[in-house]
């Protein structure tokens, strides 16, 4: 009893540390598990984008093939609106999933100007059925421009 | 109007660039014009060749080059060879260049040749 009536400052200060310890333990817990969360919020949101960017380059894949039946059928005032409708999704996804699409990003504004460029010539009064092959051509390889990308960015998202 | 200086400069930057292959043509459209998405993504330029019709179907019959706003293919300038400091004869190079390169020109022509080697 006399002990502790003479050391009973030192006990509390030893208590106050005891306490202090813990409260620091479970805030680095806390700030450990706020950081996970983080990175899991990140991961999910850069699944999602990724996820995005997959489907919409999907949509435009499809876009093509109607694209071009349209064109081979010589129905150029309906091919002219799906041109346009292909070059705004093309527009939208580079500057929408900039980071997402990466190194196809400049692939992908490449495709668009030649897109943009079909969308003149669909336009043209001047339009034939002499002009089908080459744009026929052109939508292949802006297919395969496409379609390259979205299996990058469908691999992204698996290895993400 | 962009100075004579700066369009020179962009001349001969796309010539020295486009001779070494460094940058990348493309088909469009038509077939008398090939385009360039340039570094960074945000313009184009469009090497428009030698037809009885130019661009946009007025007669032209001499090679242009046109620079563009990539995101809504707005054209921003037409370099001609009446274009102060801008010689004829450097655009038609840049257009042959562009087409070669464009359609792959020189591998069709290596793919040929190797056919008829093994004749």
């Amino acid at each position: 009893m006399k002990w502790f009536l003479e050391n009973w400052g030192n006990l509390l200060s030893a208590v106050g540390l005891l306490v202090t310890l813990v409260t620091l333990a479970r805030a680095g817990k806390a700030v450990e598990a706020a950081e996970a969360a983080k990175r899991a919020s990140e991961a999910t949101k850069y699944a999602v984008n990724q996820q995005g960017a997959v489907h919409a380059l999907g949509d435009m894949i499809r876009i093509i093939a109607e694209l071009s039946t349209l064109v081979s059928v010589q129905s150029f005032p309906s091919a002219s609106l799906r041109s346009q409708d292909l070059g705004r999704s093309l527009r939208y996804s580079i500057e929408r999933w900039d980071s997402e699409l990466g190194a196809s990003t400049l692939d992908l504004a490449e495709a668009q100007s030649q897109v943009d460029s079909i969308s003149k010539k669909l336009r043209s009064p001047a339009i034939s059925q002499k002009d089908c092959p080459h744009l026929l051509g052109l939508l292949e390889k802006i297919s395969h421009v496409v379609t390259t990308a979205q299996a990058i960015a469908e691999k992204e998202g698996n290895n993400g | 109007m962009a100075d004579e200086d700066r369009v020179k400069l962009l001349v001969k930057e796309v010539e020295e660039k486009t001779t070494a292959g460094v940058l990348r043509w493309l088909e469009s459209a038509d077939m008398n014009e090939f385009v360039s998405v340039m570094p960074g993504g945000k313009f184009t330029i469009k090497a428009v060749g030698h037809t009885d019709f130019g661009y946009d179907n007025e007669p032209d019959g001499n090679a242009c080059l046109l620079l563009c706003r990539r995101a809504d293919d707005l054209q921003l300038l037409k370099i001609t060879g009446s274009s102060p400091g801008v010689f004829q004869g450097k655009l038609d190079r840049i257009y042959l260049l562009a087409r070669e390169k464009a359609l792959g020109i020189d591998d069709a022509v290596d793919e040929i040749i190797a056919g008829l080697d093994e004749i």
